[in-house]
């Protein structure tokens, strides 16, 4: 088992035609922009192997867990990740690996700095990578 | 999480591959306890491994809520459905693993992602933040995230 922490630096920029609502004056139409900026440090637990299918290729593998449920915070994250590597040369290594990211997290629901996100995504990544 | 959506553990998908890396980590460690630690046979060094990449992102399901400190909770969009926006994404991704003992080492990545959003929303308003953005309107949107990770292994 081992931990590990997961920073995400979120931005996200909206553009359009929008009612715009300011107090008691009377709503206006006009093009605004909405800009919103998170940063979400979470921390997880997770599980690794690596099995050496000949002293040049290995297989790994690794799942992260995070799941939280407090007052105001509620979400999980998870992340599983499978990969080959293999050895070129003595200092020299390609691999590749598929990875899979969930992640639910809702903060604040209803308070004015309140926000959601709910998503997934595959990844496929080439490597190379040089060892000392 | 969003209302009305089930937490994303108990979503197929999740179960699915959930399973499945289990029943990897159950085979690697029954069938091979002995040779997952076994010392390389090559001498091949493993002391520091910096490594980089090309990472290739699909597949990407994402809904967004933003409250406000008027309207309240805001509307929950899918960014892919309601605002147009894209699905996959190709970037650089890198990393560093430093092994401190033969038992014990940290790692670090990087990845940053960038999707654009280009649509008329359709059928209902939308509520980002306390603005309404008008059904029927045209709306642009951009998203970033930039994800560090830190393990210890």
């Amino acid at each position: 088992m081992s931990p590990g922490i997961y920073l995400g630096d979120f931005n996200a920029e909206f553009l359009g035609s929008a009612t715009i609502r300011v107090g008691n004056i009377p709503p206006v139409s006009e093009a605004a922009t909405v800009t919103e900026t998170l940063f979400v440090p979470l921390p997880t637990i997770g599980i690794g192997l690596e099995y050496r299918i000949s002293p040049r290729l290995k297989i790994q593998t690794r799942t992260d867990f995070f799941y939280v449920n407090v007052k105001q915070v509620e979400g999980s994250l998870a992340e599983f990740t499978v990969g080959l590597e293999y050895r070129l040369f003595k200092h020299f290594a390609v691999g590749a690996t598929f990875n899979r990211l969930w992640l639910d997290l809702d903060w604040k629901p209803g308070s004015p700095d309140g926000w959601a996100v709910q998503s997934s995504w595959n990844n496929g990544l080439f490597y190379g990578a040089l060892y000392f | 999480m969003i209302q009305g959506t089930p937490p994303v553990f108990l979503s197929k998908a999740f179960r699915g591959t959930a399973a499945l890396c289990l029943g990897l980590l159950f085979w690697l460690g029954v069938t091979s306890p002995t040779r997952a630690a076994e010392p390389d046979s090559t001498n091949f060094p493993e002391r520091l491994k910096l490594w980089g990449g090309y990472q290739h992102l699909f597949g990407l399901d994402a809904r967004y809520r933003f409250d406000g400190p008027q309207a309240g909770i805001g509307t929950t969009f899918d960014f892919g459905k309601d605002l147009g926006g894209e699905t996959s994404d190709h970037m650089a991704r890198a990393g560093a693993h430093f092994r401190l003992t033969p038992n014990h080492a940290i790692g670090f990545s990087r990845y940053a992602i960038n999707l654009r959003g280009d649509r008329t929303i359709l059928d209902v308003d939308l509520t980002i933040d306390d603005v309404i953005f008008s059904a029927q309107g045209n709306i642009t949107s951009q998203i970033g995230l930039t994800i560090y990770r830190l393990f210890y292994d």
